[in-house]
């Protein structure tokens, strides 16, 4: 009863979470995209070592070269396969929180059959309602996102774009080398 | 009161100490939008600041020239009200409810135990409303971002942008 009731407060928390319908195209560019309760860094093709270096190390707050500009001039999208997509999901280990559940007080005696099962049903209300609220006040004022997994995830794909965008450094466009010749595997 | 304490804290502990981002976007095509998170998601646009969720006010009109982006800005702000309204009220009901512990000052035992399981049903309700502000929050945050990144595929990322249109 108390377990079918648990499951029934919980099954919009447990319902599906939002499904992205987007399909990013194949460019150099990183994308933040949306995966279930987080946000994880899209990229068409796996980054070179050193690229993955620089890309850490940018968001680690080391001076590397970004361009001193502000602006970006679009280049043109290269290749026209589509070689598989990797997904680059930081690790993070994140427990959210823990839901308080006092347990142990059943051995309450009240007196009584009836006395007995009124006293249960007393302290099981007043368990419910000192749990229910704390629950219901903390979904409603935080967020469902894995923060600091998107966050990192968010930091990862500017530092990408930034670093591609800018010449002199192993993520630059012009360190790529020549685009594939048009229909060539 | 240590006790009720230690109850609140893991749940605030979670809620407060937010993540935030160490390395915003610097070099960006003139409409390009670009996401942050300061405890919320949050997008700028050529330094600037443009919308916040979950509630994504100004999305839709940044992308309306983006027919797929502004369909799904329209439903990240849609799913956005949806989340503050319920998270109000879930939130409410939830402090409500803690008043039928009043119910210990009657000292009849079925009055009693009436005004408590009436404070279990609004404290139930306020769980399912914090629930739903979750998932509505989820759906809006989703949509949004979705709704960012087609915008830059088709307009912001080659510079452009709804103003100029």
């Amino acid at each position: 009863m108390t377990r079918a009731l648990v499951v029934l407060l919980l099954l919009p928390m447990l319902g599906c979470s939002y499904v992205s319908q987007y399909r990013p195209p194949r460019d150099e560019r990183a994308r933040p995209i949306w995966d279930k309760n987080r946000v994880r860094v899209h990229l068409s093709e796996r980054p070179r070592p050193a690229c993955d270096r620089a890309v850490t190390e940018t968001v680690e707050g080391r001076p590397l070269a970004i361009a001193p500009s502000y602006t970006y001039d679009p280049q043109e999208q290269r290749g026209l396969s589509r070689p598989p997509v990797f997904v680059f999901v930081p690790v993070i280990f994140w427990y959210p929180y823990a839901f308080p559940a006092p347990l142990g007080f059943w051995g309450y005696y009240y007196g009584g059959q009836a006395g007995e099962l009124l006293g249960r049903l007393q302290i099981f209300a007043v368990v419910a309602l000192l749990v229910l609220p704390i629950v219901a006040i903390g979904l409603s004022a935080s967020s469902p996102e894995e923060d600091k997994a998107s966050t990192l995830a968010i930091d990862a794909a500017n530092a990408f774009n930034d670093l591609s965008r800018s010449p002199g450094n192993p993520c630059s466009y012009a360190q790529a080398g020549p685009p594939a010749p048009e229909g060539a595997e | 009161m240590k006790w009720l304490l230690l109850l609140v804290s893991p749940v605030w502990l979670g809620a407060c100490q937010p993540a935030l981002t160490m390395y915003p976007a610097q070099v960006l095509a003139r409409g390009e939008l670009a996401l942050e998170y300061d405890g919320r998601f949050e997008m700028t646009a050529a330094g600037k600041h443009v919308t916040r969720g979950p509630r994504w006010n100004g999305l839709r009109e940044f992308v309306a020239c983006s027919e797929r982006a502004r369909v799904l800005a329209e439903r990240a702000e849609a799913d956005g009200k949806r989340a503050f309204g319920t998270s109000i009220a879930g939130g409410i009901l939830g402090v409500v409810s803690l008043g039928a512990l009043g119910a210990f000052a009657s000292p009849d035992p079925n009055l009693r135990l009436a005004i408590l399981g009436s404070g279990v049903a609004v404290a139930a309700l306020a769980t399912v409303l914090g629930g739903l502000s979750h998932r509505f929050k989820n759906y809006s945050n989703g949509a949004a971002i979705d709704a960012m990144n087609v915008y830059n595929d088709e307009i912001g990322a080659w510079g452009g942008d709804c103003a100029q249109r």
